[in-house]
């Protein structure tokens, strides 16, 4: 194998869209994976239609293919690129789904393909639970109790069953979608008979659900000769009950002594061996205390969202390593890429604690607070402390959540316990409550199951910090700091502002210092780069850095302000590398490429609040910082930078214009000065009237505050008992912001754009055209760009508006305006004064390094005058994670909710349509529901029928799509789609777009198109 | 209660105290487990030497005795990290125990700082003191006091009537270790002042683990011992026994730098590669065992010292890490399986 390495040629996998359970973990992960294959010299070829990753940047690979991600397609590459391995292992469940169809189908042994990492017919004994626990009960190896139930004789089974609660769950899951748990008889047989009369599934995998027990996960490699060891370990602080993914994590475990984790580590690298690991994988455990067992719960055969925190809570980096262990090198041969001298084959220790805190989507779907056994959450941040307390409180202010609420003032009693009783997504601001309200540790601890031992080290310190007036937190501010208290958290306890915390503690001199993430507790010298803040300890990050310019990242990972910005700021990290700047990243999400230390000059994993950012401007003097790769989270934060370190501390766009754009009331006044058109709008406070103002602008209205992220908090009102309902939830929330309302333009055409500015000229990067009219935020839209789009007078009257408005707010770097067209004129909806989430999608399709362009323009560079020349036509396709979320009505408004997109190409308009429905997964029986009347459409025949025919057809669900031409309307249609995972389109534009030869027959369905 | 870490050389550390209130002196080395505190504080082995932990975040989970290594705390003093240790299980018990032992310990001071100080210099003599005098005298035990102090004071035997028989040579040793070896037969335990003469009687002379200098001349009688034994008797040792036995058969002892206090380092058989519990300040150059009829069969990945010494023709064999874990991983050498097969079945 060594000898052929020059012979290799390599089609790695990506994990495609970013959806719930799949996030930028495997961008990370992916990436790293090609960078070794490339500086072993195979020929690397990636496929991948996520244009949002670093892994599809074209330097990531030889080839890179932007096309879905399934086994026909990775077929084709195989054939074209004469690929003789691939790597399926770097990509998720999606990765390992398509190594094992590409398998079954034969396409491996036909063009003897060789599968680097773990074997398929292992994958599949890992996967598949019944397998599974047959050989881990074969080895000895405790699993929960299990049964399999089949379509046909479950009625039979349904009295065998004597381990409730069970937990039901398919095979080959993601992110552990279809879980449920059932408690008694009647709900075993509600499930099944709803689960196999729906003809999905043929068979099913109950087994008794471990609900309260301590949950344990075990990072492990494992070479091809059998050597293995483990990472780290994981002690989830919600038990078993709550997914991993929506569980608080500590690494290392604290609560278990040495011979009980010994037992784990024994077991896990025992499961790896039975498995024949090759490369990364994560044995989860359960604990029974009482009966001082151990249950083996799940296998993942892979890199995962866990090994990817174990990478950034180690060092140690996972997937480099796993993917060196699969193309055929022993542990003993590689030397740790961290120490640089030592061996990689050790397992890392940590002089540090990390907690991980994930992140739900409480905006866009606040129907649902429940947590449980499937994932629902988007993201995770990460807290790096010297002690557990500091991580923990560092890990809840990188959530970058308002959680003030839950620190100011007692909430009622049966609220709090509730939700402490029952997971839940505001759990951890209960229990905070529950602190504050003076509820005894032991109390909080066995309403939510955590550990008392683990809840006092939090409780100890708030409740000494609640006991506290303002007086007494100055005189203690640096016990309070070193004891691991974030500014914001004393903020929201005391009502001091961060501000003046920050000021006080520059003038005492209490600032942060950095420590080193070395992988060996100062064991072994190292040269990392990787660092993380404290208070009252020795600094080593050598002090300021010549040439260093802050970047900062965007933080965890959710609906809004996902990967798309993690990829611009790496492609800028780089940039300022290749100039000779020494790039320093600040970022708090483990998951990412940005968050790899191997690609900043100085990497600080800290939370993106202003006392993080802030210190490190202090300790590191650098020439600046940038905050256009970093979402809403950077231009929120200029303002309080430039007011302590001076306004030339942004680089770029200052924060004077960014508040001026952010501010919608300032920005609409001046459009208004300058003649731009935009809708009509107007101004009001809570405490106006507000139905009135509406009135006299005329409904629909669109509302809406200032400073967002992702359009939250917006709403179009089309009746005025909305108006109502929306002004009496708006004073329930107490929320005190001014409003912007303005007139909503019914049937307009929406646009993106995105130009690089300097000193008042500008640089087109591309405009994309919303299929969807205007009124779906533009992250939800599918939009297409290329030759032609849009028409010449909107891109003429777009580029006047840019031009004006770069050297009207004196913009300086990125940005991106929103506009639409309606009959024959052009209005302005917004701008924003950086990097967009269309950035990724531009550079890819155009080939033009966008980033480097706009960050040397960030730096002061002139514009350069650069012509695309690229040809044909490409679309992004958002994903949204309504399957998760069973309670939403499906559908799309002006805020955001899907958590990722795919990125399509074609030459022509009609390979483009092709691939945009193979993407989306559109079938070829097509159901259209009307509002009175229904069809199905088949290889050019039309079947007329009642809806409720049209609607018996989704008990056989495979090869159908369904159309609502009345879809805003028919939410109960979208849900029995989204239920039952059949595609549907809502928007009539979209459909006409995708099917132009169907319109014929929608003229003979009398359906109210107006296109 | 403020409390100070003096170090040869003029460097203090000032933390708050807990455990007695008496002032310490010892070698000050560090370890980086993350689990296992209890059995490590109690090892005999860090007799002697003052106990730096890495792992910041500690005292979580309860104290059981039955992790205890030895019937008291045996490190001369503890220095943890944490910044708070609220009345937890863990601690109260813990900070008890070394009052009663009279061991102080220190909390609050920057460990890593320590332990980069103590990689770079090298291991440091040190006191905790109440006072933070630097007039301090920085003294070292003696290995025999050590030894002493932590070894058996009476011999006895163990399971007793079981077909073979084991002579344990006890220098300090851990529980967990004994237990493993009272497994395979009827076990005389000794120590280093007993008369050792008639290894015939024995299926095994075992050495254990234990605290001090290996080539310091109170061994030389245990040596002389192994010397006459060898070849006669199987002959086994771990960690201190190991030293004891290469050294004994004309193998070198070396000082290291800062010693290896951990669970992670990983030791290799030129094929497989082994994570072990490692304890220790010095340990056997592997060309050092050249002309003592011992191979070094198995290495340290990083710097190449002999981690399994087995002199096949006269049935040795020896390791220097902790093949018991306690903390750490258990057997993953197949020392114990080795050990076995030596004593029933057949020959190395």
């Amino acid at each position: 194998m060594k000898n052929s390495e020059h012979d290799l040629r390599v089609l790695v996998i990506g994990a495609g869209p970013i959806v719930i359970g799949q996030a930028a973990e495997f961008d990370y992960s992916g990436t790293q994976a090609c960078k070794v294959l490339r500086e072993m010299g195979a020929y690397t070829v990636l496929i991948n239609s996520n244009p949002a990753t670093i892994q599809t940047d074209s330097d990531t690979a030889d080839r890179v293919y932007i096309r879905t991600v399934n086994w026909k397609n990775a077929e084709k590459i195989i054939v074209e690129e004469k690929i003789n391995a691939i790597i399926g292992c770097m990509a998720g469940q999606t990765g390992l789904n398509t190594l094992l169809e590409l398998d079954k189908r034969g396409v491996l042994d036909k063009y003897s393909v060789r599968v680097l990492g773990t074997q398929p017919e292992y994958v599949r004994m890992a996967e598949d639970r019944i397998l599974f626990h047959e050989l881990m009960r074969l080895n000895g190896i405790r699993v929960p109790e299990s049964m399999n139930i089949e379509a046909g004789s479950w009625k039979q089974k349904l009295d065998g069953i004597d381990f409730y609660p069970f937990m039901a769950r398919t095979s080959f899951t993601l992110g552990g979608k279809s879980g449920a748990i059932i408690r008694n008889r009647k709900e075993a047989e509600e499930l099944f008979s709803h689960v196999f009369s729906e003809g999905r599934q043929k068979e099913m995998e109950i087994e008794h659900a471990l609900g309260g027990l301590v949950e344990m996960e075990y990072e492990v490699i494992r070479d091809s000769t059998g050597n293995s060891i483990m990472i780290c370990n994981m002690e989830n602080i919600d038990p078993m009950g709550v997914h991993t993914g929506e569980s608080i994590v500590v690494t290392p475990s604290l609560t278990i002594h040495d011979s009980l984790h010994q037992r784990m580590r024994r077991e896990a690298l025992k499961i790896a061996d039975l498995l024949r690991i090759e490369g990364a994988c994560n044995v989860q455990f359960a604990i029974d205390h009482e009966k001082d067992e151990i249950y083996t719960v799940e296998v993942n055969p892979r890199t995962s969202r866990s090994s990817a925190l174990a990478s950034k809570a180690t060092g140690y980096p996972i997937a480099k390593i796993a993917t060196e262990l699969i193309t055929g090198k022993i542990l003993t041969e590689i030397i740790n890429p961290i120490t640089g001298n030592t061996s990689a084959s050790f397992e890392p220790s940590q002089d540090y604690v990390v907690v991980k805190i994930p992140l739900w989507p409480e905006k866009q779907f606040p129907e649902e607070h429940d947590i449980g056994v499937s994932m629902k959450s988007t993201g995770e941040t990460m807290g790096i402390g010297r002690t557990f307390e500091e991580s923990f409180f560092k890990a809840i202010v990188s959530t970058e959540l308002d959680l003030s609420k839950y620190f100011m003032r007692k909430l009622p009693a049966e609220y709090i316990e509730q939700h402490i009783r029952s997971p839940s997504r505001v759990r951890l601001g209960c229990i905070i409550n529950a602190i504050k309200s003076g509820y005894s540790c032991e109390n909080i601890s066995e309403m939510s199951g955590w550990d008392e031992r683990i809840l006092m080290r939090v409780y100890e310190p708030l409740r000494r910090l609640f006991s506290m007036n303002r007086e007494e937190i100055m005189q203690n501010l640096r016990e309070l700091k070193i004891t691991g208290i974030p500014d914001r958290i004393i903020s929201w306890s005391s009502g001091i502002s961060e501000k003046e915390l920050i000021e006080i503690r520059r003038k005492i001199g209490i600032f942060p210092v950095y420590r080193i993430i070395d992988s060996s507790s100062g064991e072994y010298r190292s040269g990392t780069r990787y660092l993380y803040s404290t208070y009252g300890e020795e600094d080593e990050s050598g002090g300021p850095l010549e040439g260093s310019i802050i970047i900062m990242g965007s933080g965890p990972n959710r609906i809004a302000q996902g990967l798309e910005f993690d990829y611009s700021s790496v492609k800028a990290v780089r940039y300022l590398r290749k100039i000779g700047k020494k790039p320093l990243m600040i970022n708090s999400n483990p998951e990412t490429v940005s968050t790899d230390f191997d690609e900043s000059a100085q990497l600080f994993f800290d939370p993106l609040v202003p006392e993080y950012v802030s210190g490190l401007i202090d300790m590191k003097k650098p020439e600046g910082i940038i905050v256009q790769f970093s979402g809403q989270t950077g231009q929120n934060m200029a303002g309080i930078l430039s007011e302590i370190h001076g306004r030339e501390i942004i680089l770029g766009t200052s924060y004077e214009s960014i508040m001026n754009i952010e501010d919608r009331n300032l920005f609409s006044k001046y459009l208004q000065e300058n003649e731009v058109l935009q809708p009509e709008w107007t101004v009001a406070g809570y405490s106006d009237s507000i139905l009135e103002k509406v009135r006299e602008l005329g409904l629909p209205v669109i509302i809406r505050s200032s400073f967002i992220i992702g359009g939250s908090l917006m709403k179009i009102l089309r009746r005025e008992d909305e108006v109502s309902e929306y002004v009496s939830n708006l004073k329930e929330s107490g929320s005190g912001v001014e409003l912007h309302i303005s007139r909503f333009m019914e049937r307009a055409r929406e646009f993106d754009m995105d130009f690089l500015c300097s000193s008042g000229e500008i640089q087109v990067v591309g405009m994309m055209e919303h299929l969807e009219r205007a009124g779906v935020h533009s992250g939800d839209a599918i939009s297409i760009g290329g030759e032609g789009i849009p028409e010449e007078y909107v891109k003429e009257e777009a580029i006047r508006i840019a031009g004006l408005l770069s050297s009207g707010f004196s913009l300086k770097g990125f940005a991106n305006l929103q506009f639409m067209e309606k009959d024959g004129r052009i209005y302005v909806i917004e701008l924003n004064s950086r990097a967009s989430r269309t950035m990724p999608i531009m550079s890819k399709h155009s080939g033009i390094q966008w980033i480097e362009y706009g960050t040397e323009l960030i730096l002061g560079g002139k514009i350069r005058n650069i012509t695309d020349e690229s040809h044909g036509f490409y679309a992004k396709i958002p994903v949204f994670p309504f399957d998760r979320y069973h309670n939403s009505n499906a559908s799309l408004g002006p805020e955001m909710k899907s958590t990722g997109e795919a990125m399509v190409s074609g030459r022509t308009l009609e390979e483009l349509r092709k691939n945009m429905i193979a993407e989306m997964g559109l079938a070829d029986h097509l159901i259209v529901f009307s509002k009175e009347t229904a069809a199905m459409i088949h290889d050019g025949k039309i079947q007329a029928m009642s809806r409720d025919e049209a609607e018996r057809l989704f008990d056989h669900p495979q090869d159908k799509t369904v159309f609502c031409s009345n879809g805003k309307t028919d939410s109960a249609i979208r849900k029995k789609c989204v239920a039952r995972d059949i595609p549907f389109i809502t928007d009539d534009r979209v459909f006409s777009f995708l099917y132009p030869e169907k319109m014929e027959i929608f003229k003979k369905m009398d359906l109210p198109l107006q296109n | 209660m403020r409390r100070f870490l003096l170090l040869e050389g003029g460097i203090s550390f000032e933390g708050k105290g807990f455990g007695a209130s008496v002032d310490a002196p010892g070698e000050v080395i560090f370890t980086t487990a993350f689990s296992g505190f209890y059995e490590a504080m109690t090892d005999p082995s860090y007799a002697g030497q003052i106990m730096t932990f890495a792992f910041p975040s500690m005292f979580y989970y309860e104290f059981w005795r039955d992790t205890m290594q030895s019937g008291r705390i045996q490190a001369e003093g503890i220095i943890a990290r944490d910044t708070v240790i609220p009345h937890g299980k863990g601690f109260e018990a813990i900070d008890s125990i070394m009052k009663d032992n009279g061991v102080p310990g220190i909390y609050g001071i920057d460990t890593r700082k320590l332990i980069k100080t103590i990689r770079d210099t090298g291991t440091v003599r040190g006191i905790i003191s109440s006072s933070g005098n630097m007039d301090a005298e920085f003294m070292s035990h003696s290995t025999y006091d050590l030894i002493r102090r932590t070894s058996t004071k009476k011999e006895y035997i163990l399971n007793s009537g079981m077909e073979r028989k084991i002579l344990y040579i006890d220098l300090g040793s851990k529980n967990s270790l004994l237990k493993r070896i009272t497994d395979l037969g009827e076990t005389h335990v000794v120590n280093i002042d007993s008369r050792l003469r008639d290894h015939d009687e024995y299926d095994l002379v075992f050495i254990s683990n234990g605290p001090g200098n290996p080539s310091d001349h109170s061994l030389g009688r245990v040596k002389e011992f192994i010397r006459n034994a060898a070849g006669n008797v199987p002959i086994a040792g771990v960690c201190l026994g190991h030293q004891v036995i290469c050294g004994a058969l004309g193998a070198e002892a070396q000082a290291m730098r800062f010693g290896h206090h951990g669970i992670n380092h990983s030791v290799t058989d030129g094929k497989r590669v082994y994570i072990t519990s490692h304890n220790h300040n010095y340990h056997i150059p592997s060309e050092s065992l050249e002309g003592t009829g011992l191979k070094a069969v198995q290495w340290d990945m990083n710097d190449g010292a002999c981690e399994m010494a087995v002199d096949q023709e006269n049935q040795i064999m020896s390791v220097q890490y902790h093949p018991e874990g306690s903390p750490g991983p258990v057997d993953p050498g197949n020392f114990f399986e080795g050990l076995r097969r030596m004593m029933f079945y057949e020959k190395l």
